[in-house]
């Protein structure tokens, strides 16, 4: 039952229609942001989430810099039109944890220690907000490391869970995560089948802790999976060649009549 | 026990002369009278390009049993199993698994030539920025040949800042504290012309299997062109724009297969500039190229030859 009084499950399904262990319509793409040296985008149902990469980098102020290791700096924010409350734009006391959690996520799976005394940027902006945003920020983000060249352990995906009207779900949309009894929250490697990042929020018994990890764990490799296979379709996507030497050709007999 | 380095023009050894060595070495030869480089670093990288099934592989995707081979770059190892770092095209060989990345930036190796452009003139020598994460520095006894006292000369007036060097990497530490020299095959400063930067990865394939993509591009443009591994491409001559587009095209390209008989056709339909005035010619007319072509809008060559110290 919902702090509301309303109810999360109606006929043996979710208010949105959707079976427990089911997740909402993924999408993703890459070169989300064509400047960056790695982008990409997801979205997770109505939660939306940009990433731009950039680095690694030189790190200014000096003093932060490591000269043993590279570091990786986290940035998550959300956007001002991202949710029906006006979030006003820039770091707050949520954004600021949850960027930490989320480089926590990663620092297990990069290679910083190839590039001593720089930096690497991760920038996720929340575009749209409906519950599950730091998963989908980092689900987006890992993609966005492996597109800029980062040299990482595995990928790492990322997948929200938890118990609504007494029932275990996967990938808590807005209106659950807000009535939720508890809330889980796993990124993990997924072929190395290590977890880097755990929170919970709520409560639950040790048993439904337990089912509840296994489901992540296995909606994280069908993520990862689609993590995968777009990132491979993208390089499939490229402009035609021949196309490209038709108009120079082109171009060129024009240039060649003109003149 | 490590020894100092000694000095230049320092005592070299003991009895010896001071600056003695200076005087062995015959008189210097300008920078931009030195022998064009041949493109040496064109690497097996370029072959593998060609050679490679498309087949990208992910980070932390499986990529075969060690078995005793050689592990190269961008792969690690857990147990008996290989696994790539980034994303690229993996290369299996009976002595070697390694991985071609498909993007990252320019990480500094030993005797890498580089394109590097002076940011900052110091007392015993320059900074170079060399694309890279890293910066670079050139000391006076590397990037002179003649002995030059701090003391007394102002160094800029050898190269100063916003020059561009064709240069090679001689030193990189743990810490990636990089040096460059212009001791090296081809070194030299680069007059005139345009930079242009493309993802450092691609330049193998810009280069090609032995060169033969980038001397395509120079024969039938009738350019002028260098390339930095670190993807800083200097170029001059009459028909840039298509070099670039050209070069631009590889870059978008690289993954693909038949790409040099692409780019041939592409650069096939050029306005015979080529065919009155042989590609040969281009190259060896650098003198006279040199005085025609000073490009608005490029940073200023900053160096005149009465000024050299002579």
């Amino acid at each position: 039952m919902a702090k509301t009084g309303e109810k999360l499950i109606a006929g043996g399904k979710r208010l949105d229609g959707r079976a427990f262990g089911e997740m909402r319509p993924i999408k993703m793409r890459v070169y989300a942001v064509e400047k960056a040296d790695g982008s990409a985008q997801v979205s997770f149902g109505d939660t939306e989430a940009i990433v731009s990469v950039y680095g690694p980098r030189k790190l200014y102020p000096r003093f932060l810099q490591e000269s043993e290791r590279g570091i990786l700096r986290y940035r998550y924010v959300m956007a001002p039109f991202s949710c029906t409350d006006r979030i006003s734009p820039g770091s707050s006391r949520r954004g600021t944890e949850i960027s930490k959690v989320s480089r926590l996520a990663f620092e297990p799976a990069t290679f910083l220690d190839d590039f001593p005394t720089t930096v690497v940027d991760v920038f996720t902006e929340i575009l749209q907000a409906d519950g599950s945003t730091r998963v989908t920020g980092i689900n987006a983000a890992s993609m966005a490391l492996a597109m800029a060249g980062v040299p990482m352990r595995d990928l790492v995906a990322a997948c929200s869970v938890g118990k609504i009207d007494g029932h275990l779900v996967v990938d808590v949309n807005g209106v659950e995560d807000n009535n939720s009894e508890a809330d889980v929250v796993v990124a993990m490697m997924p072929t190395k089948g290590r977890v880097t990042l755990l929170q919970m929020d709520g409560i639950l018994t040790k048993d439904e802790l337990f089912k509840l990890l296994d489901m992540a764990k296995e909606n994280c490799m069908r993520i990862y999976d689609l993590q995968k296979a777009t990132i491979k379709e993208s390089f499939k996507q490229q402009p035609d060649v021949a196309a490209v030497a038709e108009a120079a050709e082109e171009e060129a007999r024009e240039a060649a009549s003109e003149g | 026990m490590m020894r100092r380095p000694m000095m230049r023009g320092g005592f070299r050894g003991r009895g010896g002369m001071p600056g003695r060595d200076r005087f062995d070495r015959g008189p210097r030869q300008d920078y931009d009278e030195r022998p064009e480089p041949q493109p040496s670093d064109a690497g097996e990288n370029a072959e593998f390009h060609e050679h490679a099934d498309r087949n990208i592989v992910i980070p932390g995707e499986y990529v075969d049993d060690k078995k005793g081979r050689k592990l190269g770059n961008d792969v690690y190892e857990e147990g008996e199993k290989v696994f790539a770092k980034v994303l690229g095209i993996p290369i299996v060989n009976e002595n070697e698994i390694k991985i071609i990345p498909m993007s990252g930036v320019y990480i500094p190796n030993i005797s890498d030539n580089v394109i590097g452009v002076i940011t900052e003139v110091g007392i015993s020598g320059w900074t170079v920025d060399i694309n890279s994460p890293y910066i670079a520095f050139l000391p006076v006894a590397d990037g002179v040949d003649e002995f030059v006292d701090t003391n007394r000369t102002d160094i800029s007036r050898f190269f100063d800042v916003g020059d561009a060097l064709f240069c090679k990497i001689s030193k990189v530490t743990k810490n990636k504290t990089t040096r460059v020299s212009m001791r090296a095959m081809g070194a030299r400063k680069l007059l005139g012309g345009s930079l242009m930067k493309v993802k450092p990865v691609k330049i193998p394939r810009i280069i090609g299997k032995g060169g033969s993509m980038i001397n395509m591009i120079k024969d039938k443009t009738g350019c002028v062109i260098y390339v930095g591994k670190n993807g800083v491409i200097w170029m001059r001559g009459e028909n840039t724009a298509k070099a670039i587009e050209a070069i631009l095209t590889i870059e978008r390209e690289s993954h693909t297969t038949g790409l040099t008989d692409k780019i041939a056709k592409m650069l096939g339909g050029l306005p015979a500039v080529t065919a009155t005035e042989p590609a040969s010619d281009a190259k060896t007319d650098d003198a006279e190229t040199e005085k025609t072509d000073e490009i608005a809008g490029m940073p200023k060559p900053g160096w005149e030859p009465e000024n050299f110290g002579r």
